[in-house]
């Protein structure tokens, strides 16, 4: 704030702006209390009591015979005295207004332990996957009411888990995990278009961010050799697929080029999976054996390659039209860990112990001056 | 707070009430009206890093892997040795006539959601290991269907 008052002045005094201009333009900011160690520490101790609530769960503590029905009636007070706090108490008080992010995000974290203690009490089977999912969906239903931020990234990642860990239990091969990743991608960028111009649109951008994330780990996992195996489509896959590409089309279509251009790299990502999974080599050399790769792997490595690099572009490019650092970094490291993982299988075949370190060494530093140079010209052509 | 935002935080608390629900429900319905049978079980040993310790339970008699995907029941007859001990008879496809029996699901490994029985860590461990050497005995209560939920572990 201070920096823009002073900028302000600058403007005044060279005429650029009038006394009114200049007033208009401070007043459209507001100064943004910065986080302070104190509030830091406040933060990393509501996570300490977030993880040891869940921790007392799973210690399954005989607490003088108290049995798990009493356990569980306790975790559920715990859990809604929290909630009262959060929405009655501390929002209501102004000097402890700023505990009430951490403490939302707190709530999220015991809705799990009461869902965990139920399980618990009733002795539902371990690692059972619907716990995840309920959990997930707790928490974004409370996140979405009370408009937590906190609680919805919480809730995201929670949801993130119980996906992969289904998805990893029931995926037959690789091109499951593949497909898995990379086909939600239209239905996420379609959920995260639908925040925009609402209340709710930071919540667009974790989403925005979610699907990023996810469809680069999809390409990134089908282009590596080996990983994909037999082709195999299930039913879910389609429907996944075709529900995202009818809703990204519709919000784009309503939309302006920047919407239009996402829903494009969204589809480009699906189709890209599903076109890997499809031309993916049966067999599958291993990079240590010695033995050259069929035509067919080579064929298929080159065009995984392709894909995740123009991916990682495209991805890039939509984090600068979207004025959002984060995923053009992210997209950026992305590619830089992509280019040094490939670049170790086509070198470990050629050579061993120091060549191979020396080689890695020089991709490394090449491979990150060239994507860091190309990350600075976007965020550049974004900045002006 | 607004008349909005309270309507808001109790359709989210609804919400959450009826997830749990669902997640408890069904089981929470065998466990107070199922009747109580007393099964014959094998253990293995493991942990489940958000519940805790469990003791990980294999129905005596019924095989590793199914024969097909899908739901599948398991009749229960009376254990060698008696004692009110019942034991898995093997599977089958459609639900047993007479007796009592388990509805389990088969996805490669037969579950029949009593497999898991959670208790502090040195308890696990100390009923694991008794189990272990001379077997153990799972009071298990079936519902309608063959629902079943594990209530204990002797």
């Amino acid at each position: 704030m201070a920096w823009l008052e002073a900028e302000v002045a600058r403007w005044r005094a060279d005429g650029v702006v009038g006394d009114d201009a200049a007033a208009a333009i401070t007043a459209r900011y507001r100064a943004r209390e910065r986080r302070t160690p104190v509030s830091l520490v406040v933060v990393l101790g509501f996570l300490l009591v977030g993880v040891g609530l869940v921790l007392l769960v799973a210690a399954n503590v005989d607490l003088d015979q108290v049995g798990p029905l009493a356990r569980f009636l306790g975790v559920v007070a715990v859990w809604l005295a929290l909630v009262a706090a959060a929405e009655v108490g501390v929002e209501r008080v102004a000097a402890l207004r700023v505990l009430v992010g951490p403490l939302r995000v707190l709530v999220v974290v015991a809705y799990g332990a009461t869902i965990l203690q139920a399980t618990q009490s009733l002795q539902v089977p371990a690692f059972s996957a619907g716990i995840l999912a309920a959990w997930a969906l707790g928490s974004l239903a409370y996140a979405y009411a009370v408009a937590s931020y906190g609680a919805v990234v919480l809730g995201i990642s929670i949801a993130v888990a119980w996906y992969v860990f289904a998805m990893v239990g029931r995926a037959d091969s690789g091109a499951g995990v593949v497909l898995g990743f990379a086909l939600p991608v239209p239905l996420l960028l379609a959920v995260a278009t639908a925040h925009a111009g609402t209340a709710l649109a930071a919540f667009g951008r974790v989403w925005r961010g979610l699907a990023v994330g996810v469809g680069l780990a999809g390409l990134f996992t089908g282009a590596l050799p080996g990983v994909v195996g037999e082709p195999s489509f299930p039913a879910l896959a389609w429907a996944v697929l075709a529900v995202g590409l009818i809703a990204v089309a519709a919000l784009a279509s309503r939309g302006d080029a920047d919407d239009r251009f996402e829903a494009g790299v969204g589809a480009g990502v699906a189709l890209a999976a599903l076109g890997l999974v499809a031309i993916a080599p049966g067999e599958v050399t291993d990079v240590f054996s010695g033995r050259s790769p069929s035509a067919g792997q080579v064929a298929f490595s080159l065009i995984g390659v392709a894909a995740f690099i123009a991916a990682a572009l495209a991805v890039a490019v939509v984090g600068v039209r979207r004025r959002s650092p984060r995923i053009t970094d992210a997209a950026s490291g992305a590619l830089f860990l992509f280019l040094l993982v490939q670049s170790f299988g086509v070198l470990a075949p050629l050579a061993s112990g120091a060549a191979l370190v020396l080689g890695l060494g020089v991709v490394l530093v090449g491979g990150g001056v060239l994507v860091d140079r190309g990350r600075r010209r976007l965020r550049a052509e974004a900045d002006r | 707070m607004t008349r909005r935002r309270v309507v808001a935080l109790a359709v989210a608390l609804a919400v959450q009430l009826a997830l749990l629900a669902a997640v408890a429900g069904p089981r929470l319905v065998v466990r107070v009206t199922g009747t109580e049978y007393r099964l014959a079980v094998d253990p293995i040993d493991p942990i489940d890093p958000l519940r805790g310790a469990y003791v990980d339970l294999r129905l005596s008699g019924l095989p590793d892997f199914g024969e097909r995907d899908g739901t599948v029941f398991v009749a229960l007859r009376p254990a060698d040795g008696g004692d009110g001990v019942l034991r898995a008879s093997g599977t089958v496809t459609e639900a047993p006539a007479d007796g009592p029996y388990l509805r389990c699901e088969a996805d490669g490994s037969i579950s029949c959601g009593i497999e898991s029985f959670f208790a502090s860590q040195g308890d696990a461990r100390r009923l694991g290991a008794r189990v272990a050497g001379s077997g153990g005995v799972a009071r298990v209560r079936v519902g309608l269907g063959g629902r079943a939920v594990l209530v204990g572990l002797e």
